[in-house]
Parts: C-alpha cells; structure tokens; sequence
C-alpha cells in the first residue's frame, strides 16, 4: 500500500472512531452544536490535508491538539468580524464598503492577529509599535527601554512568525 | 499538529531572513550590509523566495482605513505611539531598494488574494467608488483600491480597468501594476495588463505613465497609447481617442479591422477561446459591432465574415478558418 492510501485508511479509521466524540468534545465550547460539527469535520479535513506522517499514539489528544486549534482561530476570525462590523457601523461606511472589502479586511486582519498571538509580550509589543504605529527601531528601543539589539531580535522573531503564518495555507 | 515539515535547512533560512528583514528594518544599515544582503539573496532562489514572503506578509505602511479602525477596537489598551503616522518612507524606501526592482509594487501576499473587485470571465462590472470616481472592470480581471488616504490607489493585480477619475486635484489617482504607475491629470483612460507589459490607453484629458524601475515617465493626452515595459513607457500608435475604453459599454465596435484581432478582443470574453490562425486569416477586415455579454451573437456575426468560417474542432471549440471555395451568396 502507498504511503498516501495507508494515510487514507488511517484518517478513515480515526474518523469512524472518533467523530462523535470530537463534535461532543466541541460542542460546549462553541456552545452550538452545528458549529460543533463544522469544526469536528475541518479537523478532518486538516488532517487529509496534512498528514502527520506517522501513526497516532494517542489520537484523541491529537485530535483535539488540531480541534482546539481551530477553534482559537474561529474566536479569533469572530473577533475580527466583530470589530470591523463595530468599525463600519461607527463611520458610517456601510454603503461605501464592498462585500469584498469587509472579507479581504477579515483576512488581513485575522492573519495579522494570528502573528501578534504567536508572538511573546515585548516582540509583539515591538511589532505593533513598528508595523502598525509607525515608528523607528530607535524609538521603540527608547519607549519600552530596551536596547536595539533587542529590538532587532524582537523584529526578526516577528518575521519568523510572519512567515510562518504566511505559510500556512 | 503536522506543522509543515520544515526541514532543518529551510529553518535555518528563515531564520536568516528575519535577521536580515529586521536589519533592513531600521536605518542604520551600512552600505556593506546592503550589499551583504544582496549577496545573499542572490546565493540562493530559497533566500529571496523567503524574504519576499516574509516582508509581503507585514503590513507594508502602516494599517489604514477601515482595518485601522478594526485594529484599535482589537488591540485595546496595547501601545500606541503618541502621535500616529506612517511608517517612516527612508525605511521602507531602503527595503525596497534593497530588494530590488519592486520599486512602486511591493508583492503583495496576503491581502492581493482579497481584491476588492474581481470579475468572472465574460463579465464586466462598473463600480462606484468613494471619491466619486468610477472603475469599470474587465472580463477576468482583479483589483483593489484604496481611496481613503491622501492619494487615491487603484492596485490591477490582473485584467483591465477603465477609470472615470473624479476630479480632486489635492489628491492623485494612481493605477498600479508591476510594470510602473499611471496617474490620471484628467479624467479617464484604461490600463491593461498585457502579456508584453502595462497598455495605457487615454480616452479623454491627460496622463502621466511611468515605469517602475527607474522612472522615466511619459504624459500622455487623449488618444495617446503606451506600453510600459522592463523599466520603459514606450509610445504606440495613437488611435481615436472616442473608441478608448469602448468595452466598458459591452460591445466591442470595429472599424475596419484584422479579423484575428477582433478574435482576440473577443476571446477575453471566453472561457473557451476561439482558435485561430492569425497568419492564414491575414488580410480578411471586419466591420460591426458584437456584444460582449452574448457571445452566439458575436460568434454568429464573426461566422458571417466575407472569405472567413467558423467551424467546430473535435473537442467542441470554436475555430475560424479561411474559406477555401468563393464566398457562400
């Protein structure tokens, strides 16, 4: 059997086995059960995609480990959504914003907020002081007291993050 | 969780990359470390594959608009600067320099894949923007815009615009593409994304054309047409000024034309296109007017051509040959 189809019967396996258990894992997480399952049926779909190569020694913490994961960045998505609704709504841009719009400003914003979370407090506080206010490397080193060497090693750490964040799907 | 199996290598490479993306970051790069840099993005295809992906992903001058608005709400009580402003140009001047021949478009990874227009082949789709101006956009065609700032962007990632610019002399309207920029002085004019390079196209006022690399730029009035290419705005021949951005109306008016010119016009419109050979249909001219959005009537109308004929290949596509014998009565 190829390694591609050993993976297949593998995934077929642990979903005939576990998917219930996963949607009723989820499910007083998300307080919804249909989300429940759109997210115990990604998990799936993110191993086919990805597999892990080896056998499972404890699938369902595995499973959970990719669950959970996907359910942080749901929050996240929703959080997104939320603040640019409250944004749209404050200034009035309802008619001057496109469907598109509000959908590429979600991406953008989610995948920014998925580099600051994989970030520690100063390199992020770093990356946002940089990238998003503005300002010199000096001048950050001045605010938050850190030597520019450090800041350097802040920035870098940011663009490993952002690489890999870039890299993910 | 199956991360991407980074191999060691790649890990290493990333690694250098945000060294030398944090060290192009701030101004006090040497000219030695520039040039160390680029020696080593050009060591390897992997390094500049890295770095451009990494520095795409971070949002290039600062967050604006709308996601600006967004951002505050999301990050709360986290720093800000005192005084907010753009990020400082001499630094993202010398990431651009350093990377080299982007000068003006900077890949965009993330937020290209969002556009905020982005039209199915054989539609059109005319849109109003902010500031009043108007894009029609082209069959197949993406962009993005950003007219919220101090200068008005419009970003073709691919396809054709036809821009009706609102008048607002404080503020410039540009289109972008990789091959340079185009900003209107007056009011409308097409830019197309070719495979040879960028076509401007001036339908009414001026323009000014420039290439990216080293800007030489070139103003363009009403009829005027140029092809920006490999760091050069050079000048085509003119044509009249009234049929420019005539697409944007849905029909594709013809005067006297080469027949597989008119095919290609058309074919943009198509998902399957129609085949043809442009050398055996040389010398047959077409007059008429086809409608875009209905494309049986416009190949009916092409079938009909004097010395031409449209015949159906194995596979079911459309193909328009010469007639052989004398043309049917």
């Amino acid at each position: 059997m190829s390694t591609a189809a050993r993976d297949m019967a593998r995934i077929d396996r642990l979903y005939a086995s576990h998917w219930l258990w996963l949607r009723d894992w989820l499910s007083p997480q998300t307080r919804c059960r249909t989300r429940a399952e759109d997210l115990a049926q990604d998990t799936f779909c993110r191993l086919l995609e990805r597999s892990p190569g080896e056998p499972l020694r404890d699938a369902r913490s595995y499973l959970a480990k990719v669950a959970r994961r996907l359910l942080i960045d749901d929050v996240r998505r929703g959080k997104v959504e939320r603040a640019i609704m409250a944004a749209i709504a404050e200034e009035d841009l309802i008619n001057a914003v496109t469907p598109e719009r509000i959908v590429m400003a979600t991406q953008m914003l989610t995948a920014l907020m998925r580099v600051l979370d994989g970030l520690s407090q100063p390199a992020r506080d770093t990356f946002i002081l940089r990238r998003i206010e503005g300002l010199e490397q000096h001048e950050i080193a001045e605010r938050l007291g850190i030597s520019i060497s450090s800041v350097r090693r802040y920035t870098a750490q940011a663009y490993v993050q952002c690489h890999a964040v870039a890299s993910l799907d | 969780m199956p991360s991407p199996a980074l191999t060691e290598a790649s890990a290493r490479i990333v690694a250098e990359a945000a060294d030398w993306a944090a060290l192009l970051d701030s101004q006090s790069a040497s000219a030695a470390q520039r040039t160390a840099f680029r020696q080593w993005r050009d060591a390897d295809p992997a390094h500049r594959e890295t770095i451009e992906r990494m520095l795409a992903f971070a949002p290039a001058a600062g967050v604006s608009g709308l996601e600006r608005r967004a951002l505050d709400r999301l990050l709360g009580s986290e720093p800000k600067a005192g005084q907010r402003r753009r990020m400082g140009g001499a630094a993202l001047a010398l990431l651009l320099a350093a990377l080299g021949g982007m000068a003006g478009w900077r890949s965009d990874f993330v937020q290209d894949r969002f556009p905020d227009y982005q039209v199915a082949v054989g539609n059109l789709r005319s849109a109003d923007l902010a500031d009043g101006s108007t894009l029609t956009v082209d069959s197949g065609s993406a962009v993005r815009t950003d007219v919220t700032g101090r200068a008005r962007k419009v970003r073709l990632l691919r396809g054709r615009v036809l821009a009706h610019v609102a008048h607002d002399p404080a503020r410039p309207f540009v289109v972008e593409t990789p091959d340079g920029t185009v900003t209107a002085l007056g009011t409308a004019f097409t830019v197309s994304r070719e495979q040879e390079g960028t076509l401007v196209e001036v339908a009414a006022s001026r323009v000014r054309a420039c290439a990216a690399v080293t800007a030489p730029c070139r103003e363009l009035g009403p009829g005027d047409r140029a092809l920006i290419a490999r760091g050069r705005v050079s000048p085509l021949r003119a044509a009249p000024a009234a049929g420019i951005g005539q697409w944007a109306s849905g029909w594709l008016e013809v005067d006297d034309q080469e027949v597989s010119a008119v095919i290609d016009a058309l074919n943009r419109y198509r998902t399957v296109p129609i085949r043809h050979d442009a050398a055996a249909l040389a010398g047959i001219r077409v007059t008429g007017s086809y409608p875009l959005a209905d494309q049986d009537r416009a190949l009916k109308a092409i079938g009909r051509t004097p010395g031409a004929e449209i015949v159906r290949d194995g596979d079911g596509a459309w193909r328009l040959i010469r007639r052989s014998g004398p043309p049917r009565p």
